[in-house]
């Protein structure tokens, strides 16, 4: 944390999604606690629906926690409200590359700088031989990993693996990114305001905040886009725009012969719910988990596309209910998202959490119930009906419960430390982090 | 107030899956104004032994029974697994642990080791490395209910073999106690709404009629219900599975209570051992065409002429499950709902998985169709499933008789040709949704049936052979001595039983 100027991150907050104005955190974390074997916000819905509450978020500790700017580690005691949340790290990225680098360089990684201007196939496998760089060297190798970006310069431009498109699902293609000073306080969070046509990042770091403006080309102006960047930004600009380009899909062969592509070159999702890091990582713990010999047999090849593949689709999905469950009519983009024909089981999950708040759950998949809960909600789909045991309980006992349990969760988010104080205590050199456990890849609990 | 919240669930049927849907209606509803009826037609009891998986642990937790309270009061018996012979071939002998087999080396899985020695030209036994298989092999058991000392993480895990009346018995007395209302008759007809399709009324034989505004068929044949007045459709499996007679047989045996179920190739089929104290069941499953009753009688008990005359004889009902598990405001579970096999996962697993999946869905009297999708959905993904483990079972059987040589061809599901393809060429096993058996219950199974891949994980090279043969010589012995110092089962089940003596002896170790 210290070599990338990072800080901690217990939540993204959604900005103008469900309609102009409304915010809620998606946390990294529990709402309440299932009681009874019936799912938290199951009682959360119906007390809503008696008027009596306005935000699931404040029987969240991490959304509380977030909302006012407090961090610690969670607790390592099961029984403590403070253990139901998990956090992760909003950080540099070049920092991080450069931090990464040497730590490999450092255990033996040999790098080559230069440009790989050839590539060639064995002529009877069309296995990958060996790259060729731009001052001649030939670089030999049994298994190349292609990450080299949207290019795909070995598995799409050698190897032709192919790449399926979903602008249909997820429109925006372009974005544009620029970091700014930072003013007041360092958020423990990420925020993503919903804008005309796309949306707008802010991740605060310790030396700077990163911000950005990714939307669609078929809706909007690079120009107007940049303005409406400029226009969000709570500080003075630190460099000049940077303009991207991208194309929201994935590689049809993630992993081809001798060939597995990581990171963008194996697809692209809008960073929404920052998993592009996230799937890089799952791609290299599935490389080892399905490591091939010299052979490279097509059966490991398979199984890694396969399960990568589930992957990405199920995070796919979940990025697109963030724009299909508005009810903004204020531009023929929020139209045109309102309106999308949508992936066949995103349909059949969102029915059924129309119908009854129910949450279809995967074994598989990084977004888990509390996460479609938090979307679902905070963008204004309120399920037609709620468990019907719930009406069972007293009204005044549930609200006596509820009361109790949020009244827990303020006093315990509010007794952490502001999260500048917890940077500077946990950073400094020779710093204490008391409590720090290993981060499970696990979004809610460590 | 929702208004439409079920007032009244009828449940159809009177043996174990019943009783069981009963008992955890009754649990998770108490409370709520429901009230649960349960139309109970004669029933004629068994002396038959049920087999179960780990995952009843946790079921009996949810509704709320205690494992050794239940083992006390119905005489039931621990398992750890699976024991194969004579399986893929003459002298194989194999037990499938329901615990882990070996641990991960350098984060590379147990199994890739053991492949590599093996293709080394080592001798090795896969079930060497699995506590449970010791631990079956010397009859030895932990449990913290039996009063020997010993950390949580010692107990590994188990099923239970149990009595299928004395389950009943208890499962009926706990859902009378908990409120479950039962009426005495047998269902005839039921009256169904012209609009909606929904199971308005019951007929009972003697003319009376229930009300009712939900129905779980739990009886012992397919639903009528769901087949004949609902319209549901019906997947065959018998091309697939030719056993469909059943020769059964319980005796008395002295000695040492086995720790697992005994699966044993016949010519003709084949014969599952059960045990409580005492007791022993054996079944032997065959195929009408290949094999006479009086074979089959004979096989079953081991050749002895006075046995032979108390085996019973029955045709299995036919292999399969409905499209439609739900439909309407009527669930099928059990037998009502299919026979679905019987090789390690039997129906009484899907009965208990079935009727948490119904209450975490839990409808109002609307029933939104949108929850019996999903419902069946799940449902049908979970029986896929378990149907691979049955034919992997048909498909690695000795093939040295006719009968065997064609049962043993059965046509693989896409799912499984590209499990058990996948995992032959490599080793990596892709575990799916909804699976019963866990990643490494998988594993053991397939490598126990023979099955080992042609190739291991190349990171399992990174250590020097001679390295990698003591440290799994280490986890063998390891293994051995962990089960070697747990108490005998009998011994357990005796303190359990709350015999002081047993109890003393296990607190000694009781050897």
């Amino acid at each position: 944390m210290r070599n990338t100027e990072a800080t901690y991150k217990l939540g993204i907050e959604f900005v103008n999604w469900g309609r102009i104005g409304d915010a809620y955190i998606h946390p990294f974390g529990d709402f309440g606690r299932s009681m009874n074997g019936i799912g938290f916000h199951q009682y959360w819905l119906r007390m809503h629906r008696m008027g009596q509450e306005p935000d699931i978020g404040e029987y969240s500790l991490p959304v509380v926690a977030a909302k006012a700017g407090r961090f610690a580690y969670p607790s390592s005691d099961p029984a403590s409200v403070l253990s139901s949340y998990s956090y992760a790290y909003q950080l540099d990225s070049s920092l991080y590359a450069q931090y990464l680098r040497s730590y490999s360089e450092a255990r033996g990684v040999t790098r080559h700088e230069g440009k790989v201007i050839d590539v060639s196939l064995n002529a009877e496998n069309g296995f990958i031989e060996a790259v060729t760089l731009d001052d001649g060297r030939r670089l030999a190798g049994q298994l190349f990993i292609d990450c080299s970006g949207f290019r795909g310069l070995l598995i799409e431009q050698a190897l032709a693996a192919g790449y399926e498109h979903w602008k249909h699902w997820l429109p925006c293609d372009r974005a544009i990114a620029i970091p700014s000073e930072n003013v007041g306080e360092t958020t423990p969070y990420t925020r993503a305001t919903a804008d005309v046509s796309g949306w707008r990042w802010r991740i605060p770091l310790r030396h700077r905040t990163g911000n950005g403006h990714v939307y669609s080309s078929d809706h909007i102006s690079d120009e107007a886009a940049l303005e409406a960047l400029y226009d969000g930004l709570d500080g003075k600009p630190l460099a000049e725009p940077n303009y991207l380009r991208f194309a929201t899909g994935r590689r049809k062969r993630a992993w081809l012969r001798n060939c597995v592509a990581i990171g963008l070159s194996a697809g692209f999702l809008e960073p929404l719910e920052s998993t592009g890091i996230h799937l890089i990582q799952l791609g290299i713990m599935k490389l080892i988990e399905f490591f091939p010999d010299a052979n490279c047999d097509p059966a490991n090849a398979r199984e890694f596309n396969r399960v990568m593949q589930m992957e990405i689709e199920r995070i796919r999905d979940f990025l697109i209910l963030h724009y299909t469950a508005t009810e903004r009519t204020d531009s023929t983009f929020w139209n045109d998202c309102r309106n999308l024909q949508k992936p066949d089981e995103l349909e059949e999950r969102m029915a059924l959490f129309e119908s009854r708040g129910h949450v279809v759950r995967y074994t598989e998949g990084l977004f888990l119930e509390p996460s479609w809960v938090a979307v679902y909600l905070g963008q204004g789909i309120l399920p037609r009906h709620h468990d019907p045991r719930i009406d069972s309980h007293h009204i005044d006992t549930l609200t006596t419960q509820m009361e109790r349990l949020k009244g827990l969760i303020r006093g315990a988010a509010h007794s952490l430390p502001a999260h500048d104080l917890a940077l500077r205590q946990y950073q400094q050199p020779g710093g204490t982090a008391d409590g720090w456990k290993h981060a499970a890849m696990n979004l809610y609990r460590n | 107030m929702n208004t439409g919240a079920l007032r009244d669930i009828t449940v159809i049927g009177n043996d174990v899956t019943a009783w069981l849907v009963a008992v955890a209606l009754i649990k998770h509803l108490r409370g709520h104004n429901v009230n649960i009826q349960l139309v109970a037609a004669p029933c004629t009891e068994s002396r038959r032994v049920l087999s179960t998986v780990p995952a009843i642990h946790g079921f009996h937790r949810k509704i709320g029974i205690d494992e050794a309270d239940l083992v006390r009061q119905t005489s039931a018996a621990f398992t750890l697994g699976a024991h194969y012979r004579n399986w893929t071939g003459a002298g194989h002998d194999y037990v499938h642990g329901f615990g882990p087999t070996g641990n991960m080396i350098r984060a590379v899985e147990f199994h890739h080791f053991a492949n590599r020695l093996r293709q080394h030209g080592d001798v090795l036994r896969f079930d060497d490395y699995s506590v449970a298989a010791h631990a079956v092999r010397f009859g030895r058991f932990f449990h913290p209910a039996a009063g020997a000392e010993g950390p949580e993480s010692a107990v590994l895990p188990h099923a239970l073999q149990l009595d299928e009346t004395e389950y009943r018995r208890y499962l009926r007395a706990r859902a009378l106690k908990l409120g479950v209302r039962c009426i005495d008759g047998t269902v005839s007809a039921a009256a169904i709404h012209q609009d909606n399709g929904f199971v308005e009324r019951l007929q009972l034989d003697d003319g009376r009629e229930l009300a009712t505004d939900f129905v779980f068929d739990c009886r012992q044949d397919l639903s009528p219900l769901m087949r004949e007045a609902l319209g549901v459709g019906f997947s065959d499996w018998s091309q697939s599975f030719p056993c469909d007679r059943l020769a059964t047989i319980t005796t008395e045996e002295e000695g040492d209570t086995p720790l697992a179920v005994t699966l044993t190739w016949e010519r003709q089929g084949w014969c599952q051992q059960l045990a409580l104290q005492g007791i022993r069941y054996r079944e032997l499953h065959y195929a009408a065409g290949a094999a006479g009753d009086e074979e089959a009688a004979r096989q079953v008990s081991a050749g002895d002429a006075a046995d032979a005359g108390r085996v019973q004889i029955r045709q299995q009902p036919l292999r399969g499950c409905l499209h439609e598990f739900w439909r309407g405001n009527c669930v099928a579970l059990g037998n009502a709902a299919g026979y679905t096999g019987d090789f390690l996962v039997s129906g009484l697993h899907l009965a208990q998985s079935g009727v948490l999946r119904w209450l975490e869905l839990y409808p109002d009297r609307q029933c939104d169709p949108l929850l019996a999708r999903e419902y069946n959905r799940a449902a049908h993904e979970e029986v896929e499933r378990i149907r691979d483990v049955h034919l992997l079972h048909l498909s690695t059987a000795n093939p040295a008789s006719p009968f065997w040589r064609d049962a043993r061809s059965v046509a693989f599901p896409e799912t499984l040709v590209y499990k058990t393809t996948v995992f032959e060429r490599t080793g990596i096993l892709p575990f799916y949704e909804s699976e019963t058996l866990s990643h490494e219950a998988w594993i053991s199974l397939l490598i126990g049936m023979q099955h080992w891949p042609e190739r291991y994980d190349p990171l399992a090279d990174d250590e020097d052979i001679t390295v990698v043969r003591t440290e799994l010589a280490a986890i063998a012995a390891a293994a051995k001595t962990q089960a070697e110092k747990m108490p005998k089962h009998d011994a357990v089940l005796a303190a359990i039983g709350g015999e002081a003596e047993g109890r003393q002896n296990v607190a000694k170790h009781g050897t």
